[in-house]
């Protein structure tokens, strides 16, 4: 009952706009004053959960991501793509879904890559005869490669809570993030079948070379930081470190970067952090809450009593996932839903690897669907149109993401292979 | 000359003293990050060279972290950037958006209270608690996160009085205080996106 009454709580304290962290923190803090715990128990959960060293990842990646946006990365990628794709009818479809691949490499951010990419690329598509819904639809399904492609921070934020390697759940992430990319292009592929009036954008083989070399180095980035941890030269939080520390020597050398940047540079990237990681610093309390109730054991009955089939419960979890991911920020679902699906997941034995890249994957559908999807809103408010017709531009690319989660879901091996392969 | 008047050079030297607080703020969580960046890079760097590893820089990085969210969390709420579900700024009538709005910053400020008691009660328990490779006073480490809850508990206090009694200000209004730099960025995403793990 008291349980009831603390997600009853909680649920309505969400829906109230009280911020998630401390719609979390508030009704655990409650739960012990009431229960007669020490008040110093709540803040040393809270602060021994957020001094993690894996956690430690979260701020250096979203530290990389920003650098990246300032370096004017996007923009040589953009300006490589269009070089290479110039000569392929609606090129600049495939144009978007590979930047954003490219740009996923350093950025594990969808909003961060959808707010940065779509300036250029739409106003390019709307230029060259695409439509409009079109643009933004390709752009808002591209950017959710992000958040799957390692570095991933919500992979970050489910290796800590899950117990998992970080490195073996990045290395799963990257089959499915190049078949997101691949069905988004299947996607592009018949669209641009029915639209005989987009102009083609040129290619010639100077223009090629010239953006190639312009791209080289950034490219690197990508090798150092995922070959660094999947060639066990170093920790996932360190090569967030040395990745940050490579795309400031960028910035300095395209000299898009200055030293006075740096401040803001710094500051950008502590808000950003700060707000992901109150909501992590909850998960400590609101699980000590959730176990001391019993909550994962009387839940993990419950849902043995109703299926015993691990592909079952994967698709349970998938739907869970999708409609929490349309109202609810992704870390606050990770925070509250992994300390009780885990324990299920492990009676089923499922690989909580797989489970993880399911998880993240259906939630991140979820930035691009109503009522709360953030893609959308950032999308409509850079490119000042309506909400509707972004989410209307989005449905077709929906239908590839949703594919891919199925596959994960009865193919789980094509998941785990590349873990398998390194020995993670 | 009108009360509203008369409050005007009061209502300035808070908008100066919240801004200088934001900048202290923000400056200490900045540097803790800037003290994250290195203290991990000199791990990474380390391992590969021919003397043994500080341990220390591990610890001092990871309390970083604690110290760069809890003193974030009251800029944050000045800034009304926590991640939050908005779907009641598009509801009618104003009042009851407002109501809410309010109603939601007195819980952050309640909960910021609590766990400001939270934190003071646990330096009385650290006592003589040290860290273990630094030896830095257990205290010490809670400190900032005191700070921090403080400043939310006030801010979100003052943010709550205000609301009542001006209305739910314009998204880019609650920007007031930020740096030049990162307003720039944030504006071109929306504030929606300030702190957003995906």
């Amino acid at each position: 009952m008291t349980v009831v009454l603390l997600l009853v709580t909680i649920g309505a304290l969400l829906l109230l706009r009280v911020p998630v962290a401390f719609a979390f923190l508030g009704p655990a803090l409650a739960y012990l004053v009431l229960t007669g715990a020490s008040l110093g128990l709540a803040m040393r959960l809270v602060t021994n959960s957020t001094a993690s060293f894996p956690l430690l990842a979260v701020p250096l990646f979203v530290l990389l991501g920003v650098m990246a946006n300032r370096a004017g990365i996007a923009d040589r990628l953009f300006d490589f793509a269009l070089a290479l794709f110039g000569r392929v009818r609606g090129g600049l479809g495939y144009v978007t879904v590979g930047v954003s691949l490219g740009f996923s490499w350093m950025s594990g951010s969808a909003v961060a890559d959808a707010a940065a990419l779509s300036k250029v690329e739409i106003p390019a598509m709307i230029r060259n005869g695409y439509e409009r819904t079109f643009g933004l639809g390709v752009v808002g399904s591209s950017a959710l490669i992000a958040p799957v492609m390692p570095p991933s921070i919500p992979a970050v934020i489910y290796a800590g809570l899950a117990a998992v390697s970080t490195g073996a759940l990045f290395a799963a992430s990257v089959a499915p993030a190049l078949l997101m990319a691949l069905g988004l292009c299947v996607v592009v592929f018949f669209w641009v079948r029915r639209q005989p009036e987009i102009v083609h954008t040129g290619f010639s083989w100077s223009k090629l070379a010239e953006t190639s070399k312009r791209v080289a180095a950034p490219l690197l980035a990508p090798v150092i930081i995922l070959g660094g941890i999947l060639g066990g030269l170093f920790t996932p939080t360190e090569a967030a470190a040395v990745g940050a520390f490579y795309m400031l020597v960028l910035g300095f050398a395209y000299r898009t970067l200055k030293l006075r940047d740096l401040p803001g540079v710094f500051a950008e990237a502590v808000m950003t952090t700060a707000a992901i990681m109150l909501i992590v610093s909850s998960a400590s309390i609101l699980g000590y809450v959730l176990s001391r109730e019993r909550v994962p054991q009387e839940l993990s009955e419950l849902v043995l009593g109703f299926t015993e089939n691990a592909t079952v419960f994967l698709l349970l979890v998938a739907l869970l996932m999708l409609v929490l991911g349309t109202v609810v920020d992704a870390t606050a679902v990770l925070v509250l839903v992994v300390p009780i699906l885990m324990p299920i997941a492990m009676r089923l034995e499922v690989d909580p690897i797989v489970l993880g890249v399911l998880m993240i994957l259906s939630l991140m559908i979820g930035l691009l669907t109503p009522p709360v999807g953030t893609v959308l809103y950032v999308l409509s408010s850079v490119m000042d149109v309506p909400v509707g017709e972004v989410f209307k531009g989005s449905l077709p690319f929906l239908v590839p993401l949703v594919l891919v989660c199925l596959l994960i879901i009865f193919v789980p091996e094509f998941v785990t292979w590349l873990p398998n392969q390194l020995g993670l | 000359m009108t009360t509203h008047e008369s409050t005007q050079p009061q209502l300035g030297h808070l908008r100066t003293a919240v801004r200088v607080v934001t900048k202290v703020e923000v400056l200490i969580a900045g540097l803790a990050a800037a003290m994250i960046f290195v203290l991990v890079l000199l791990q990474a760097g380390q391992r590969y060279l021919p003397f043994d590893g500080w341990t220390w820089t591990g610890e001092l990085a990871r309390y970083g972290l604690v110290w760069l969210t809890f003193t974030a969390a009251g800029v944050l709420v000045t800034r009304d950037g926590h991640i939050a579900l908005e779907l009641v700024d598009e509801l009618r009538p104003e009042l009851l958006v407002r109501a809410v709005h309010v109603f939601a910053l007195v819980v952050v400020a309640a909960t910021g209270a609590g766990f400001a008691l939270a934190c003071w009660s646990l330096m009385q328990e650290s006592g003589n608690l040290t860290t273990p490779s630094l030896g830095l006073p257990m205290q010490y480490v809670y400190a900032l996160p005191l700070l921090g809850f403080v400043s939310t508990a006030v801010r979100a206090s003052a943010a709550a009085v205000q609301v009542a009694m001006h209305g739910v200000p314009d998204k880019d209004d609650s920007s007031e205080d930020r740096d030049d730099s990162s307003e720039a960025s944030l504006q071109a995403s929306g504030s929606r996106e300030e702190g957003t793990a995906s």
